[in-house]
Order: structure tokens, then sequence, then C-alpha cells
């Protein structure tokens, strides 16, 4: 869905969104899957138990988990999220349960065709919401 | 010279026969569905052919088009409207005065849309609830649905508002007097808009009495400042990591962006635009001048001290970043761009934005091509991998090109002459709105009957 065009908050925003402009900025741009703006170290558990710790975790290039809350739509960036834990939910979805840095959770669903990507001493991991258990970030 | 009421009874009973009869001939060709094909031409009164598959009738030229398949029915009486019925999908689509009022609809949706500022919606959800909206854009929002029941919004007196706007919630009451927003955990009120506020919600904190002074946290991944704004404002972005990011603006004299990627700043701007700024960005190895940015500023990389964009606005540019490549000359008498990857090439430059433009898109590995290039109001041409498409004149479908609605309800009004090919197919053509015209096999004369085809 389109983000913040509401022309109520304008007033308070211009400036504050013209700060990028303001210093002579572009886009930051280029965010791929294996550049992403933050890097998020994390360990993932597949739904057979299989650990790996990663590096650079994001999904699709973006470090937020985006998903549905009721009728609504949801993103967290990863720097509020200390632990998700996956389970099925329906042949297209999975549930996942996100716990916050500040001890709240919330519940969302994601697709099963989600993909998270991280970096491992062997190369480039990726892997389906529907085949994992859970994220547990370490920084 | 006046006529007497027997002589004119007589004028109205031959016309209304005459009406009786092009009408009856009519309904008969549009829905007679002849075994073996059928062609009847007598320009520019009524062009009709059909196969076994296929009928089309044109009548008064592009006026009336009458076309059926096997994937449809369009009636087309131009310009004003068009009823459209797909097979398939058994969705129907009708066009008045495009883009006046568009509605489409099926079985289980409704969609209709007027000028783009009122629309009405029903549908029938997968959940089996059926749901209906109208709306009079950007004040009027009713909604009603068997989960939430009705809802009814009139901005700016009151408003309760669900995924709209790019917010989760909505909530006014005779704004500016109060405002609520929920986005991603946040929820931000204001009571007046914009003097007093407070974020709160599961990862919102902060007040704000603004233009003194406000602070605003968003989780661990956003917090902001301002004291008496736009003066003084601060902001962090990751602030509890390595990659935090902090900007200042001390409007407006300075502002600094710090990070461990970007390191920038810029000095004096009378309006939006810093008249100074010194970006260095470590993540992407440039170093960016501006004077004043973005209108005029140069960049190199700073390993191959290659200048990698120089903009001088509005005479020239040549810009490289990433595998794009573009630039202008007096801006906007000619532009282009090209980008080019493994899997994508694209090139296109154009006059006066629109006057003239030509596009290029290939994917190698693909084997596909697409092609557009416009000359308004002379033509337009295009193709798509082995099918090429030429038309003069070319007006508004000059200017919107991929529009279909354009394309179909208007452009054959002023198409002179039109052709398309298909690999090695002979061309079909159409000169004069089919005064002659040829299906790739035979040509077709203003007079033309053929009931054996």
């Amino acid at each position: 869905m389109g983000r913040r065009s509401f022309g109520g908050v304008r007033l308070i925003a211009v400036v504050a969104a013209c700060v990028p402009l303001l210093l002579g900025l572009g886009t930051s741009g280029g965010r791929t899957v294996t550049n992403p703006p933050v890097d998020f170290k994390a360990t993932l558990t597949d739904r057979d138990g299989m650990q790996v710790d990663v590096s650079q975790l994001n999904v699709g290039g973006d470090v937020q988990l985006e998903g549905d809350m009721g009728r609504g739509n949801l993103r967290i960036p990863f720097d509020n999220i200390e632990r998700v834990a996956f389970s099925a939910d329906g042949p297209d979805y999975s549930r996942a349960e996100v716990q916050l840095r500040n001890n709240e959770s919330v519940t969302l669903r994601v697709r099963n065709s989600l993909v998270l990507y991280g970096q491992t001493a062997a190369g480039m991991y990726q892997i389906r919401a529907r085949d994992l258990q859970s994220i547990q970030f370490r920084s | 010279m006046s006529r007497c009421p027997a002589h004119a009874r007589a004028c109205a009973r031959r016309k209304w026969r005459l009406r009786l009869w092009w009408t009856t001939a009519l309904a008969w060709l549009a829905s007679s569905a002849p075994a073996q094909g059928l062609s009847f031409k007598l320009w520019p009164l009524v062009d009709y052919q059909s196969t076994p598959h296929h009928r089309h009738l044109t009548l008064l030229g592009p006026l009336f088009e009458y076309e059926h398949s096997a994937d449809g029915t369009t009636w087309t009486l131009r310009p004003l409207m068009q009823l459209r019925q797909r097979a398939a999908a058994a969705e129907s689509e009708l066009t008045l005065l495009y883009p006046l009022l568009v509605s489409r609809w099926d079985a289980e949706y409704m969609d209709v849309r007027l000028i783009g500022l009122v629309f009405y919606q029903t549908k029938q959800r997968e959940t089996a609830e059926r749901t209906a909206s109208f709306t009079l854009f950007p004040f009027v929002f009713y909604r009603r649905s068997e989960h939430d029941g009705a809802s009814l919004s009139v901005v700016p007196f009151y408003a309760d508002l669900k995924e709209r706007f790019g917010y989760d919630r909505i909530q006014m009451i005779a704004f500016p007097f109060y405002l609520k927003l929920e986005d991603d955990l946040v929820e931000q009120t204001w009571l007046p808009f914009p003097f007093v506020s407070w974020s709160g919600g599961t990862l919102g904190k902060g007040t704000r009495v603004w233009p003194f002074y406000g602070w605003q946290e968003r989780g661990l991944s956003a917090r902001s400042e301002y004291i008496l704004w736009p003066f003084y404002i601060s902001q962090d972005f990751h602030y509890t990591r390595p990659e935090r990011e902090h900007r200042l603006l001390l409007y407006p004299f300075y502002a600094s962006i710090d990070s461990p990627r970007v390191y920038s700043r810029s000095y004096f701007w009378p309006f939006f635009f810093p008249f100074l700024s010194h970006t260095i960005d470590r993540a992407k190895q440039t170093e960016t001048w501006g004077f004043p940015w973005p209108f005029w500023l140069t960049r190199r990389n700073l390993v191959t001290d290659e200048r990698t964009a120089l903009r001088l606005t509005p005479f020239y540019e040549d810009t490289r970043f990433d595998d794009i490549h573009s630039g202008f000359l007096l801006w906007p008498l000619y532009r282009w761009q090209d980008q080019e990857s493994e899997t994508f090439v694209h090139t296109r430059s154009d006059v006066l934005m629109v006057m003239y433009r030509d596009i290029r898109e290939l994917q190698p590995v693909a084997g596909h091509t697409r092609t557009l290039q416009t000359f308004f109001p002379f033509y337009r041409r295009s193709s798509t991998n082995s099918v090429h498409d030429f038309s003069t004149l070319a007006l508004l479908d000059a200017l919107f090109p991929r529009n279909t609605a354009v394309a179909e309800m208007y452009a054959p009004l002023w198409q002179l002459y039109t052709r398309e090919q298909d690999g090695t197919q002979g061309p079909q053509w159409s000169l004069l709105w089919d005064l002659v015209s040829s299906d790739g096999r035979d040509t077709r004369y203003p007079i033309d009957f053929d009931f054996e085809q």
C-alpha cells in the first residue's frame, strides 16, 4: 500500500521529509539481497531443527518483516525484533509470532513464499517462511 | 418551400420503412453466425465481415464498431461509449466518454469510477462476505461489510478510515481539532493539529508542542527531536546499531548526515535546496558536490577518480548511476536514458517530454523485444517481438501511447492510415477508415461483396 501521502500531516512532515534534499543527498538506493542497508545477525532454525547463523539478514534487500495483521498490513523493522517464531497457517500462509525488544509481542500472517536472505561463511543462504521455525536476532 | 400534409406523411412513412430495413439488416448481420464467411462493404456506410468464429461490423467509418469473437463482444460508439463483454471471465466493462466514467462488473464484483473522484464498489470477498463502498474523493468515504458493519466518514468533520492514504487507520473529528494516525505499531494523535501531539502504541513514544519543542521514537529504528521547528531538527536511524545514521538540520544555515556509509554537509539554502553541499557515499564510493544541489552538481568515483555525473540544469546533464546512463540537452528539449544489464536493455530518448519519444526494450536471454516511437501529431509506431504497428495521424495516442482506452475509443477517429504486421504474414492495413484496406491476403475496395467466402 502507498505510504505517507496524507496531506493533513504534510505541514509537519515537509521539512523532515526534505532533510535528505536539504542535505544534498539522493535516494539511498542500491539495496539488494547481498547489500542490505544494515547488517543484522541472526540464527535461523528451519522446521527440521537445523540452525544456521547468518549476517546481513534481509527480505528482498529490506531489513523489516512485513505481513498481515487482521485485515491490515504491518511492517516491523528488524531493529525492534528480538525473535520470530513461525508456524503453519493454511496452505499459503505462515503465522509469525514476533517478540519485540520492548518485551511486547505481535502476531503477523506472512506468505509462505516470503524469502529471507543471509550471508554465511559458505555463501548466500536463503529460505522461505514456510520452511522456517524461528529467527533469533543476535545483535 | 412548404409541402402538403399528405406528402409529409408519405415522406415520414418512407423514412420509417428505411430505418426499419436498415435496423433489420444490421441486426441480422450482427447476430447471424453463418457457417461460411460473408463480406459486405459499402463505404463509408457499412462494412461487415464474418467467419464462423469472428464477426466485425462498422458503420460510418470509425463511428460505430461491433466485434464478436470467442474472446467476447465489443460495441463501440465513438467517441461516446464502449461496451465490452469478455467471454472467459464473464466480465463486462462500460466506458462513457473516457475517462469520465469507467465501470466493470461480473457476478461477484462491481466497480464504477467517475472522473477518478467518485467511486462505487461492491464485491464478494474470498470469505463469502459482501462489501460495498462509495467514495467522493477526498471528502466522503462510505463502507459497508458484513464483518465491520457500516461506516461513513465526511472529511473534515468526522472520519474513521482504515487502510487509507498509507495509514492503518485515520481518525479525525472536526479537523484540525482532532487527528489520530495509526501506522506500523505507532499511533500519533494531534489535539489540535498541528500544535499539540503525542505518540503511543506498541512502538511509539513522544510528545510535541509545535513549533516549540517535540520528540518522537519509533521503537529502536528511528527517533527525532526538534526545537523551534524548523530551525533545529535532529533525526537518528538505527540508533542502537553500529550503522546509526544521524541527521542534523539547523535551518537555513547548516545540515549534516553522519553514518558509516554517508558523510554529508550542506550550507545555506534559502528555500528547500542547499546552496552548497558536499557528500561522500562510502558504500557507493562516490563524492558529490552540489552548487546548488540538485540543479547543478558533479560526482566522481573515489576509486577510479572518473567523473560519473555532471548536471548543469537546464543546459546539460551526463550521469552514470549503476547501470543507468542518462542526460539532457537544454531540458526539456532533449532527454535520453540508457540502462543495460545482462538480462535487460532499455533505451529512451524524447523531445519536449512527449512530443517525440523513442523507447526500445530488449531481454536478450528471453529474446523479447519491445519498441515504441511517437511523434505528435504525426505518427505512432510500436512493436512487440514480431508484431509491428504503425498509424498516422497520432494525437492522444501519441501523448498516451500505452493507454488502451485511448487507443480503442479515440485513436480510430483520426487515424488516416494504419498498418499491422505479424512476422512474415502479409500486412493488414487500412487507408481512410477502410476506404481501401487489406487483411494481409485480399485488398478490399469501397464497394465489396463476397457471399461465398
